[in-house]
C-alpha cells in the first residue's frame, strides 16, 4: 500500500496514477514489457509515435552508446495509428494502463489525421496525446515544427478544434528559446507541456572516418542531458501556467524530484527503462519514500519550490 | 511465445578462459526451462549506472540443475566489467529473450554448425540439445584469428562431435577462414541432405550465406546488433531484409524480437556490414 496519495491530474481528462509516466519510444507499446512489470503501476505510458501509415524507420545502425547517453536514429518505425487501435490498446487497457499516444507527422494534414483517429470511439481509453512536434515537415523544407514560432502555433491551433482530448505537447530543446515556444503552443491550446525530446548529435568512428549511424545524426538522450533538460524545464515552467512535464535523463527519484522542484509536475523516463524495465515503478517508489522521510504529503509540497 | 524473467542473480562462478574470453555461470531455475538454443539474455551488472545500456549474451549452456551460462568475449567496459564479477556478486538478468531460435530440419542428417570465434557460444548450447531432440550429431566447423580464439573447443570434443578447425595464423588446424574449410565440406555433401547454423561476425555468415543459398542448403545465423531494449520495443536493433517483391517498402525487423536467429536467404547482406 502506498503511504501517499500520488495521483497527478495534468488537467482534461488526464490523470496519472503517479507523477512518473514511460517517455514515448523507449516503452514501445507496453506490451513488449507484459512478462516484466505490472504495467498498472506506471504513471502513464507514452506510446511509441503513431503515424498515420505504417513507417519503415531509417537505415540501421539506429543506436550508438555516448559518455552517459545514448544516441537514436530510429525513424520512428511504428505500425501506424490503425494498427494501435486495433491490436495494441485493447490489450493495454486489459491490462489496466493509462495510454497517452503520442503522434508524429510530417505535414499539419498527417497530425491531424492520427489525432481524429485518437479522438474517435475506437480510443475510447486513450487518456491524452502527446504532440512530437521535433519532426521535420515536409513541406516547409524539412525544417521541424518545433523550431519554428509560426509553424508550431499554427500546428497546435489547428489540433486544439480537431480533439476534447487532453493535449501535450512535447517541445524540441533544439531551439534558441524555449520559453518563447512554450508560450506559443499554450497560446494555441496546450493542455500541458513535456520538455524535452532528444538533443540532436552524432558519432563517428575516426579509423573507418564514418558515422556510426546509418543517418548520420540521431537524437541525444540519457543522463548526459539532464542539466539541459531540468534548464529547460525549468525556463518551460516559469514562462506558462499550464502543467510541465519534465523529461531527460531521469534515472531515479532523485533526478525525477529535480524536476518537480524546478517547477514541473510530473516526468517522463525514457533512456532509464532500457537499464532497467521496472525503472517507472522504482523512480515512484524512491519519489515517494523521499517525500514521506521530508514530511511532504505529495509531489505538489514540491513543485517549484526552488530557492534562490 | 516464451515467458521472459527478470532476476537479480548471484554469479555462481566466473570462468577466465584463455586470455580473452569468460564463462559467467548463474542458477535461475525458471529461466533455464525455458530457455532453447538461440535465446539470448541482456546482462546489467553494477548498480552504479555504468555503462548505461544492459549487455546482451546468447545463452552458451543450460545446465541440470538451473543454472545459465553465457561465454563472452571481453572487448570493452561492459565485458570487462562481468569478467571480473566475484561469485555471490548480483547480476540483473532479463530473459530468455528473442523469437528466431535454431531449428533443426530431422530430415537433413549433415548438421553443420559453423561459429567465427565468439561466435562459437550458442552452438554449445545447440549441440548438447541435439542429439536428444532430434537424434542427429552436428560437426562443428570452427575458426578464429588464432589457436586462443577457440574458446570451448574442448567442449565440443568432450561431447564427441568432430570439430574442423581453421585459424588464420595457422596455430591450430588448418591456415585459413573457417569459410575455407565450409567451401571444402560443402563439396563433398549431398545439398539436399545438408543444413548450416552459423554464428559469428557478419562477413563470415555474408559469405556462409553466399555458399548456401546457390546449392539449396538451407543456412540460419544467429545475428548481432547493437540493443537498447532488448524487448522489442525501441526498434533500435533492426536489420534489412531482402525486398519483398510483393512490397515495395524497405522491411526492417528486429534482431532482438524476430531474431536473434535468421534464415539467411531473408537477409539483405550490404557490402559493408
Ligand atoms: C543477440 C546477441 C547475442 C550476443 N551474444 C554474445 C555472446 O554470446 N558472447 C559474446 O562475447 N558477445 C555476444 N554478443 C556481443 C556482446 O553483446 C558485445 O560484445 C558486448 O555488448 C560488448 O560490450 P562492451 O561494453 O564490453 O563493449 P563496448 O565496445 O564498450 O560496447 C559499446 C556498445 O556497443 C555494443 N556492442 C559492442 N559490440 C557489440 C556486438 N558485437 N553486438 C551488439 N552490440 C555490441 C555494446 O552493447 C555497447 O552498447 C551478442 C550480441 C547480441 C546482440
Ligand atoms: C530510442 C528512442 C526512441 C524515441 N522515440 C520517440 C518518439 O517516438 N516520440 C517522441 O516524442 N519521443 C521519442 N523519444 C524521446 C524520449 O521520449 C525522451 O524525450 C528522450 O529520450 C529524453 O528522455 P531520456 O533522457 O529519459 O531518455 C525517443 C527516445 C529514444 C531514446
Ligand atoms: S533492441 Fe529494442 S527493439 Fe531490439
Amino acid at each position: 500500500m502506498s503511504p501517499l496519495d500520488l495521483t497527478v491530474d495534468l488537467g482534461r481528462g488526464l490523470r496519472l496514477r503517479n507523477p512518473v509516466m514511460a517517455a514515448s519510444g523507449t516503452f514501445g507499446y507496453g506490451l513488449e514489457y507484459d512478462d516484466l512489470v505490472d504495467l498498472s503501476q506506471i504513471g502513464a505510458i507514452v506510446v511509441k509515435g503513431l503515424s498515420p501509415q505504417p513507417r519503415a524507420g531509417n537505415a540501421p545502425p539506429r543506436i550508438v552508446e555516448t559518455a552517459g547517453g545514448m544516441l537514436n536514429s530510429i525513424g520512428l518505425q511504428n505500425p501506424g495509428v490503425h494498427a494501435f487501435l486495433a491490436e495494441k490498446l485493447p490489450r493495454l487497457l486489459e491490462r489496466n494502463a493509462i495510454v497517452v499516444a503520442n503522434v508524429y507527422g510530417e505535414q499539419v494534414e498527417d497530425y491531424v489525421y492520427v489525432v481524429e483517429q485518437l479522438s474517435g470511439p475506437q480510443a475510447d481509453g486513450v487518456s491524452g496525446l502527446e504532440i512530437n512536434v521535433s519532426c521535420p515537415n515536409v513541406k516547409a523544407g524539412g525544417i521541424a515544427f518545433g523550431v519554428d514560432a509560426d509553424l508550431l502555433g499554427a500546428l497546435i491551433a489547428r489540433l486544439r478544434q480537431c480533439t476534447d482530448k487532453h493535449l501535450m505537447v512535447k517541445l524540441s530543446p533544439n531551439v534558441t528559446d524555449i520559453a518563447m515556444l512554450a508560450r506559443i503552443a499554450v497560446q494555441a491550446g496546450a493542455d500541458s507541456l513535456s520538455a524535452i525530446n532528444t538533443l540532436l548529435g552524432m558519432a563517428i568512428d575516426l579509423e573507418a572516418r564514418k558515422p556510426k549511424l546509418g543517418n548520420v545524426t540521431g537524437g541525444l538522450s540519457g543522463p548526459a542531458i539532464k542539466p539541459v533538460a531540468l534548464r529547460m524545464a525549468w525556463q518551460v515552467a516559469q514562462a506558462v501556467d499550464v502543467p510541465v512535464i519534465g523529461v531527460g535523463g531521469i534515472m531515479n527519484g532523485a533526478d525525477a524530484l529535480e524536476f518537480i522542484c524546478v517547477g514541473c509536475r510530473a516526468v517522463q523516463v525514457g533512456t532509464a527503462n532500457f537499464q532497467n524495465p521496472q525503472a517507472p515503478i522504482q523512480i515512484a517508489r524512491e519519489m515517494e519514500s523521499w517525500l514521506v522521510s521530508h514530511g511532504l504529503a505529495g509531489v505538489d509540497g514540491l513543485e517549484g519550490t526552488l530557492n534562490f | 511465445m516464451t515467458r521472459k524473467y527478470q532476476f537479480e542473480a548471484l554469479v555462481a562462478q566466473t570462468e577466465l578462459v584463455g586470455e580473452a574470453y569468460c564463462r559467467l555461470t548463474w542458477s535461475a531455475p525458471e529461466m533455464a526451462a525455458e530457455a532453447r538454443p538461440g535465446h539470448f539474455v541482456t546482462v546489467r551488472q553494477n548498480k552504479s549506472g555504468f555503462p548505461l545500456l544492459r549487455r546482451p549474451f546468447s545463452i552458451h549452456r543450460v545446465l541440470d540443475d538451473g543454472r545459465l551460462q553465457i561465454l563472452f568475449k571481453v572487448i570493452g567496459a561492459g565485458t570487462r566489467q562481468l569478467a571480473e564479477s566475484k561469485p555471490g556478486d548480483a547480476i540483473d538478468v532479463v530473459g530468455p529473450l528473442g523469437d528466431g531460435l535454431f531449428r533443426v530440419d530431422e530430415k537433413r542428417p549433415n548438421v553443420l554448425l559453423v561459429a567465427g570465434g565468439i561466435g562459437v557460444a550458442p552452438l554449445l548450447f545447440l549441440a548438447e540439445t541435439m542429439p536428444a531432440q532430434t537424434k542427429l550429431i552436428p560437426v562443428l566447423l570452427f575458426g578464429g584469428a588464432t589457436a586462443r580464439d577457440l574458446p570451448a573447443l574442448d567442449d565440443f570434443r568432450n561431447l564427441g562431435i568432430e570439430v574442423r578447425v581453421r585459424t588464420e595464423d595457422g596455430g591450430a588446424g588448418r591456415r585459413g577462414l573457417v569459410t575455407d574449410e565450409l567451401a571444402d565440406v560443402l563439396s563433398g555433401l549431398d545439398p539436399a541432405r545438408t543444413q548450416l547454423l552459423a554464428c559469428g561476425p557478419m562477413p563470415m555468415l555474408r559469405a556462409a550465406a553466399g555458399m548456401c543459398a546457390p546449392r539449396g542448403v538451407p543456412c540460419q545465423v544467429s545475428l548481432e546488433t547493437v540493443m537498447a531494449c532488448g524487448l522489442g520495443s525501441c526498434f533500435g536493433c533492426a536489420i534489412e531484409l531482402q525486398p519483398d517483391c510483393a512490397e515495395a517498402e524497405v522491411d526492417y525487423v528486429r534482431v532482438c524480437h524476430e531474431g536473434p536467429v535468421f534464415d539467411a536467404a531473408r537477409i539483405r547482406w550490404n557490402e559493408e556490414p
